[in-house]
């Protein structure tokens, strides 16, 4: 298999399918019978990777905790329907998806929709142009910042690719489930996203 | 190979996601080894991944949405929380029988079964109430053949023709 080397020290590698299948299995079962404890320990193992999916999606605290609880909520509802107990993650995951897209439907529709992060961001870009003040571009914050604000204008099919990909460490077999979609169409996302982003960067160095 | 040409990208940022299987990831090395084109194009996509993975950490969820979540969870209508006596004594497949679909598949085999009984009830007793009538058209037809008709008129009232007065009368009386 390939690399999987020289990750920040600041990240921690998720544990998807780590746990003990059993385990799972059991605290499901009980859940379906309505024990919201077992639902509180699937709760506990999941809502990290769940918020930050929304986090870096939507880009908004506030929205990415909606998001999470209205996540959990639906599958504490839906658990009983759920046959498939061994995919109960990339179920999990389409919930949230779902939610995210319904999220970014209402953001559209208010008034100002542009929260502060996303003002920031475009600051971030313009000030990136070396059309507009090369000397702003040395001040204008750490390389991270300027990468971010990349990251946040791919397109939603690219981020969510590369999110799934690369921060929470999905196989592309497992995001191809949750996204509905071919095993090469996440292979191609997954690197016009890089593509997109290596291009800006090399464009940002040079300036 | 170039790092801009699609494929060839594509198959490069498979290999750092470490997607490729063994035959794959070791030619894509020994490719990586030799071309500094696409080595130079495959070290800025890693250095920019991990630039990534450290710009965009993860966030610890705050814990009121656990709260709420499970404030909402407690105001659920009870359908969905089986409690006291059913939540130990009823097996979990009987209490699954509650989803929606089981339960029309259920009510449609009872209904089947209902209708069907129905129907063989009704053709039981038409049969019974027609063995019945003949049953009572042989008696009467026996006693009139054994007592001859005294009228000598079909039961529409009309004479009876010579020939069809009773063919059966002789055997009847024994003759």
């Amino acid at each position: 298999m390939g690399t999987t080397e020289n990750l920040p020290n600041s990240f921690s590698p998720p544990d998807i399918g780590m746990e003990l299948p059993e385990a799972l299995d059991t605290y499901l079962n009980k859940a379906k019978l309505g024990d919201p404890e077992s639902f509180s320990e699937i709760y506990d193992r999941y809502v990290v990777r769940i918020f930050n999916f929304a986090l870096h999606l939507v880009g908004s605290r506030e929205d990415a905790e909606d998001i999470t609880q209205e996540t959990f909520l639906l599958a504490y509802r839906n658990l009983k329907d759920l046959r498939d107990q061994a995919h109960f993650e990339q179920w999990l995951y389409k919930i949230a998806r779902n939610e995210i897209y319904k999220n970014r439907g209402k953001a559209k529709l208010r008034p100002d929709s542009l929260d502060d992060t996303e003002k920031g961001i475009i600051h971030i870009l313009k000030s990136a142009d070396p059309a507009s003040n090369p000397e702003n571009n040395l001040l204008s914050g750490e390389l991270g910042e300027k990468l971010k604000a990349i990251f946040r204008s791919l397109p939603m099919q690219y981020k969510e690719t590369l999110v799934l990909a690369t921060l929470q460490g999905l196989s592309y077999q497992e995001i191809s489930g949750i996204m509905g979609r071919s095993l090469s169409s996440v292979k191609t996302d997954v690197y016009r996203a890089r593509l997109i982003i290596t291009e800006k960067m090399r464009k940002y160095s040079s300036v | 190979m170039s790092g801009r040409n699609c494929i060839e990208g594509i198959l490069l940022s498979a290999y750092l996601d470490g997607e490729l299987g063994d035959e794959d990831a070791a030619r894509a090395e020994m490719h990586l080894a030799t071309c500094s084109k696409c080595s130079t194009f495959y070290e800025g996509m890693k250095s920019d991944r991990n630039l990534l993975v450290g710009a965009l950490p993860d966030e610890a969820p705050p814990a009121n949405i656990k709260v709420q979540l499970f404030q909402r969870i407690d105001a659920e209508p009870e359908a969905n929380q089986p409690s006291g006596i059913l939540a130990w004594t009823w097996p979990g497949w009987i209490l699954s029988l509650r989803s929606r679909s089981w339960a029309l598949a259920c009510a449609s085999i009872v209904l089947l079964a209902v209708i069907l009984s129905a129907f063989h009830l009704q053709n039981h007793i038409e049969y019974g109430r027609m063995l019945a009538e003949i049953d009572h058209s042989r008696t009467e037809w026996v006693a009139l053949g054994k007592a001859g008709n005294p009228f000598n008129i079909d039961i529409n009232g009309a004479p009876l023709r010579p020939s069809t007065k009773n063919p059966f009368a002789a055997y009847l009386n024994g003759h």
